[in-house]
């Protein structure tokens, strides 16, 4: 069976969706200049709130309402904290987090301690006329649960918002220029604190969507560091909308390709197909250019198209430990964030809050 | 505002910022408050022995952890000990600061599982004076306060094995494990050695998650397997168990599985057995072995499924029914304890 077949696609979008939430959501913080290291931790909150309303009203959509105020709350912390308080961003993220992960835990053993687990019904998948019909593809990709159509409409809203309104713009210029922004009447710490907003609701929506979305039960610890996979995704993403979205993939991909592989007595022909087309894409989109362009770019993609070529054609009988494929998700992360040091371009004033000159205080901003 | 009125806002935000962060950190770690082992220590009883526990998951995990736990507060009544339990321990530097932190208000510090192991073997040696257990651990010449007791969870994983050989009908059958420790492995090798030596026409996939709790990869992992065609699955999962049967029934495929630890029979019916492990009765013997003075040094204890009421390989009551496969589990265990089938190489 293929590795790349509809199994992995249907496990792709499953794993992907909750990290399409937190990372547009941090997207959006981080064009307004702040930078959230405590998504962890609203994704945390977000997943045990959702979880024990869900359990204790019996409703689905008021538990995601939960997770979605309770990533809000924790994000109003971070912005009181870091905006009006000016502390460092990422030492306010890091003290969130811990919070989260002591609260979640306290509360929950308050609560469900003695009882038996809980299991709540995960939501029915919908199917899109037609769309799932297609052959193949068609059940695994056009038949999810709502949230995953969710996730990808917030995409395309992000997209829109950042790129097509005047809020966009208010955004971007928080994030780049807020000295520009803050002459030309734009109230950037008030951007900011939605931008903040923003990462909470979304933060909140994608641990609604680990808990009660994708397993029905809540376990601690569950958002299991995607929190700062979704921070990576951001970053392997460009800072743009549909650059997170395929980050998103490209590392829900990878992760639901090792389970397919370690259960595999030996690595398909396709594995080293796709390593030798990446290995091409890779190579066309550095040596197009005459600033990328280098001997050691072209020889080492030269080296990885040929061996994948080869072990293509060859077809050898190898069998890897499962140690590799549980690190491969973050082996690749790790790729390919190295590859784009340097060539991608944050925020110009991402991290650094912005103090309003002194003589606009009698404007009250 | 003015320059005053912003320090001291700013001044109340710190120290808002830390207090958020204390209580953040004494709510994290997981120290018992309530009922059974107990957390608090020094009410003055100066000869009462005290025990530490580490868990690496939840205590309440419904599997090995909980099984561990519940094994300290038995000991606590059996033999007069205080219990201390710290849990969701994660991996790397925090269990070997686990281990460290036990030890200097606890006479015992136990170790719950072979996550534990590299810790024991750093932590024993700089307190010489405590004594270690480390379940499923490794020994040192260095650390002769370091005691091993050996679950052989592949025993009763190999009688799974033979059994699966006998259910499966399309011939393919799965095993997911979660964190890759020695007794994932030897489970592993155990259940498809005896699988593949049924019927050698039986293909065998594994997948490991990385973690017994992790509810979401667990349940893509079994939704992989299925959807390669296997209908017999050993699940190696603690609280991660309830993913793994959401993924089943969520194909709609006919898909027996096994379990480990604490049999969840009544759960679902597709649960065949379990390779159960009653760790309070072995909770309870480790922590008398400390009172009596009598803990292993030089060498581990192990444990296969000579003593049922700590290891064995049992059918759920619906499957038990069925003599070939009532048979077939008590001639393996019989032949097990009586040496006349041997393991695999490291099981």
């Amino acid at each position: 069976m293929d590795p790349f077949g509809a199994a992995w696609l249907a496990t792709t979008l499953t794993l992907a969706t909750p990290l399409i939430f937190a990372a547009v959501g941090e997207l959006i913080s981080e064009r307004a200049g702040v930078i959230n290291i405590g998504l962890e931790g609203m994704m945390l909150t977000g997943a045990f709130f959702s979880f024990l309303v869900a359990w204790a009203t019996g409703s689905f959509w008021l538990g995601v309402g939960a997770g979605i105020a309770a990533g809000m709350l924790l994000a109003a912390i971070m912005a009181v904290l870091s905006l009006k308080a000016r502390a460092d961003q990422i030492v306010v993220g890091v003290g969130l987090n811990i919070l989260a992960l002591g609260l979640t835990s306290f509360v929950f053993e308050q609560i469900f301690l003695s009882r038996p687990q809980a299991v709540l019904p995960v939501p029915e998948r919908v199917a899109v006329p037609g769309l799932s019909a297609i052959p193949g593809i068609g059940q695994a990709v056009f038949r999810q649960p709502v949230l995953v159509y969710v996730a990808w409409f917030t995409v395309l809203a992000a997209w829109w918002v950042l790129h097509r309104t005047t809020w966009g713009l208010a955004i971007r210029s928080a994030g780049e220029t807020p000295s520009a922004a803050d002459t030309a009447g734009i109230r950037v710490d008030r951007v900011r604190w939605i931008g903040i907003l923003v990462a909470g609701c979304l933060g909140g929506l994608g641990g609604a969507v680990l808990s009660i979305g994708q397993v029905g039960l809540f376990v601690q610890q569950i958002s299991a560091g995607q929190g700062y996979i979704a921070l990576a995704a951001v970053i392997f993403g460009g800072w743009r909308p549909l650059g997170v979205l395929g980050a998103c993939l490209f590392f829900a991909g990878t992760n639901a390709l090792q389970l397919q592989l370690q259960a595999r007595n030996s690595v398909p022909a396709a594995v080293w197909a796709a390593v030798a087309l990446v290995a091409v894409v890779y190579a066309v989109w550095r040596l197009r250019r005459p600033e990328t362009r280098s001997w050691g770019t072209a020889a080492s993609a030269g080296l990885v198209i040929a061996l994948g070529a080869g072990l293509t054609l060859a077809r050898p009988s190898v069998s890897l430990p499962s140690e590799l494929w549980l690190a491969l998700p973050y082996v690749i992360t790790l790729l390919a964030l190295a590859g784009l040091v340097g060539r991608v371009r944050m925020p110009r004033d991402l991290g650094i809050p912005y103090d309003i000159p002194y003589d606009r205080e009698a404007h009250k901003v | 505002m003015t320059g005053l009125g912003i320090g001291r806002g700013r001044r109340a935000v710190h120290a808002l910022l830390v207090a958020v962060l204390c209580l953040g950190a004494t709510a994290c770690g997981g120290d018992d408050n309530g009922g059974g082992a107990s957390g608090s220590g020094g009410d003055g009883a100066a000869a009462q022995k005290k025990v530490g526990m580490a868990l690496v998951g939840p205590r309440n995990d419904g599997g090995f952890n909980q099984a561990h736990y519940e094994g300290l507060v038995a000991a606590e009544k059996e033999h007069g000990v205080k219990g201390t339990v710290v849990e969701n321990i994660a991996p790397g530097q925090p269990r070997v600061d686990a281990l460290k932190n036990l030890a200097i208000g606890n006479d015992l510090v136990i170790g719950v599982g072979a996550e534990f192991a590299a810790g024991g073997l750093a932590v024993a040696p700089q307190f010489p004076e405590k004594k270690f257990v480390i379940i499923n651990g490794q020994l040192s010449d260095k650390a002769p306060n370091l005691s091993v007791y050996f679950v052989r969870e592949g025993v009763p994983a190999y009688i799974a094995g033979t059994v699966a050989a006998e259910l499966t009908k399309t011939k393919t059958v799965g095993f997911v494990g979660g964190e890759l420790i020695p007794p994932t492995k030897q489970s592993d090798d155990a259940f498809k050695a005896a699988a593949q030596k049924a019927d050698p026409s039986i293909k065998y996939q594994t997948v490991n998650t990385g973690d017994f709790n992790n509810v979401s990869l667990a349940k893509q992992a079994t939704a992989t397997l299925v959807s390669q065609g296997a209908d017999v699955i050993f699940l190696m999962l603690d609280r991660a168990f309830a993913g793994a049967q959401q993924a089943i029934e969520e194909s709609g495929k006919d898909v027996k599985v096994f379990s480990i630890i604490v049999p969840r029979c009544e759960t679902a019916k597709n649960i065949v057995g379990c390779a159960t492990l009653n760790a309070s009765p072995f909770v309870v013997a480790i922590v008398g072995d400390f009172v009596d003075n009598k803990l292993p040094t030089g060498e581990m204890k192990t444990y296969g499924v000579e003593d049922p009421e700590i290891q064995a390989f049992e059918l759920c009551p619906e499957w038990a029914k069925q003599p070939a496969l009532a048979s077939i589990v008590e001639e393996q265990t019989k032949q097990i304890n009586d040496g006349t089938l041997k393991m695999p190489e490291g099981v």
